[in-house]
């Protein structure tokens, strides 16, 4: 593993931005401007897991008395899934698809089971995954409305209403300052930069630092700190800000390098021949299907998965999960790792592809929506990932958050990177999603500030290649 | 017998190394072709099956592609019982499967794609047989 820096660039006024600060764990190290570009934003956190510790709080505390709390609490002590309980399996039906369907406290049972998973990992109770799940539905809806306005300045969805926020450059527009008020959304206006704005920024940052460090640079906006922050190779530093220096003005410096670990093979089951039904969470030979596309205008169907899963043109196997079985020889027959990311699609082969996906193994689940826009991945946004290797080991983490949007990694761009890494070889391609929503096609690892951290490709990129996500 | 190892820190190193090796010696070699690490991983899984070529003395897998080890990645033993250690401790010996992540590289840009930028080759390193080739990552950073 080759060392890489990471620099974090703060804004500063528009007139006066030069700002230089070491992260990896050093304080932030302001001059002239800084000020500035939080004006009015005294509310401002620089932690990425805000919500880590408010088990305390009375949205918490009211929503682990919830039947849906309940539930997951007794699946997780009982060791078995949340639509096993008893109060939940009443209301839960199986489709003849194998497809749950139902709700729970107001929850469709496929967001109860991601709940669940969230839980299960023990870093948040089910208090507090319910709450957030509560926060979720009131504040998606408002962030979206704020992202289409001129002067949005970012936001992050956290564990209570208090605690997301949603920020303007200037004065928050009062539609959405009287609805997020009236819902205890916190806003923040004054941000100094709208979020398009720190998107130019970083996107010039980006090409300046790849035309000395070409394909290892990560770069994204990071909305708290109303900051850029780049990964580029250590010994590339001194050149990349020479090069952004010339090219945006600013100066940079950081250092940290990360740990060692060895990871270990998990072997796939054998499918047993039986259905005939392609599905996203399919298990390709090296790599997992994320969903099934449609083409916009023929229809015609295909697997979407990573660009490096399809690039070489090879002839694959999809094969279902043993709950339904079945195999079929499907070609490689588009890549794409670049400017929207990196997909890719295979044939269907012998399968006919339909709307439902593997969230888990055996598991499958309907879709019925597609993430189609960067507002619907807001910061602090919980999502899960279904791969073929990290699927099948117990207990193992499946669900983690947002911590930045169009990311740039290693010459792709439009990337979504996690706070965490939660994935496995084998994992490639995978699919992301929220209950029964269509979010990302998985990519891989990338190492950032001596941590490492998932990172996938939105799946509205194919649509810049004619493809959608098949929905129901 | 020789034992060697083409770990690089240049390409034209490398190139020079292994180009100089690949004569009538390498009937007798076990060599593993090595590249500087990557900065970040795909996730894709690998399954190769480990041997030496009788013909340049470099390991193969089963469909004969060149495996390309991370720089650190060692060889000892002879031609009958070579023993390849990777950066992280873990060993193979011939015929054993390697299931981590890996992919197929099919020419320069490929392989640059999985290599860190300040090592990036100018030039494929020769002497291991033509592309495709099949690089193997041996992940030592966490990813949890």
């Amino acid at each position: 593993m080759s060392r890489r820096v990471f620099i974090r660039v703060l804004l500063g006024s528009a007139a006066s931005a030069v700002l230089v600060l070491a992260a990896g764990g050093s304080s932030l190290a302001q001059s002239d401007g800084v000020e500035g570009a939080l004006n009015g934003s005294s509310q401002v956190s620089t932690s990425p897991d805000a919500d880590a510790d408010v088990s305390n709080s009375p949205e918490v505390l009211e929503a682990s008395q919830t039947p849906a709390a309940r539930a997951i609490e007794e699946a997780i002590s009982s060791g078995i899934a949340v639509e096993q309980v008893s109060d939940v399996a009443r209301v839960t039906t199986k489709l003849a698809d194998g497809t749950l369907e139902g709700r729970y406290d107001g929850f469709p049972i496929a967001e109860l089971q991601d709940m669940t998973s969230v839980a299960r990992s023990g870093k948040k109770s089910a208090g507090q995954v319910v709450a957030k799940a509560r926060v979720d539905k009131e504040f998606m809806p408002i962030y979206r409305k704020a992202a289409k306005l001129d002067g949005f300045a970012g936001g992050a969805i956290r564990g209570t209403m208090a605690e997301s926020w949603i920020g303007f450059k200037g004065s928050v527009p009062e539609e959405i300052a009287t609805t997020a008020r009236a819902a205890g959304i916190t806003v923040r206006p004054g941000r100094g930069w709208s979020l398009q704005e720190m998107q130019d920024y970083s996107s010039k940052v980006h090409d300046a630092a790849r035309r000395v460090t070409p394909g290892a640079v990560t770069t994204f906006v990071d909305e708290e700190a109303m900051a850029i922050d780049i990964a580029v190779p250590e010994d590339s530093r001194t050149a990349a800000e020479r090069a952004v220096a010339e090219t945006v003005g600013y100066g940079l410096a950081a250092s940290s390098e990360g740990p060692r670990v060895t990871w270990n093979a998990v072997p796939e089951r054998q499918a047993r021949p039986q259905d005939s039904a392609a599905r996203g969470g399919g298990h390709l030979n090296a790599c997992t299907v994320g969903f099934v596309l449609a083409a916009q205008t023929s229809g015609a169907k295909r697997l979407g998965t990573a660009g490096h899963c399809t690039v070489s043109r090879n002839s694959d196997t999809y094969r279902n999960h043993p709950v339904d079985g079945g195999s079929t020889a499907v070609n490689q027959m588009w890549s794409h790792q670049g400017s929207y990311g990196d997909i890719g699609y295979t044939s269907h082969g012998a399968f006919n592809g339909i709307a439902t996906f593997y969230a888990a193994k055996d598991v499958k689940r309907s879709i019925r929506w597609v993430a189609d826009e960067v507002a619907d991945m807001p910061v602090g946004k919980t999502l899960c990932v279904y791969g073929r290797t990290s699927g099948s080991l117990p207990l193992h983490p499946v669900c983690t958050e947002v911590r930045a949007r169009r990311a740039d990694v290693d010459g792709m761009g439009e990337m979504v990177v996690m706070t965490e890494a939660i994935t496995e070889q084998g994992d490639s391609g995978g699919p992301w999603y929220w209950s029964e929503s269509a979010y990302g096609i998985h990519y891989g690892v990338d190492v950032r500030n001596g941590d490492a951290v998932s990172a996938f490709t939105p799946v509205m990129n194919y649509s810049q290649f004619g493809f959608r996500v098949l929905t129901r | 017998m020789s034992r060697r190892v083409a770990g690089v820190a240049a390409c034209l190193t490398v190139v020079a190394a292994l180009a100089g090796a690949c004569s009538s010696e390498s009937q007798a070699e076990v060599r593993a072709l090595t590249v500087p690490k990557a900065g970040s991983w795909v996730d894709m899984a690998s399954d190769v099956r480990l041997s030496r070529d009788a013909g340049t003395g470099c390991i193969v897998d089963q469909l004969g592609r060149t495996v390309v080890f991370d720089e650190g990645t060692t060889v000892t033993g002879g031609v009958d019982d070579w023993v390849i250690t990777l950066p992280d401790g873990t060993q193979f010996r011939d015929g054993e499967r390697y299931t981590e992540r890996g992919l197929q590289v099919s020419d320069l840009k490929d392989l640059n794609r999985t290599i860190a930028p300040e090592t990036a080759l100018e030039k494929l390193p020769e002497g291991c047989g033509p592309m495709p080739w099949f690089r193997v990552y041996a992940p030592d950073w966490p990813t949890r």
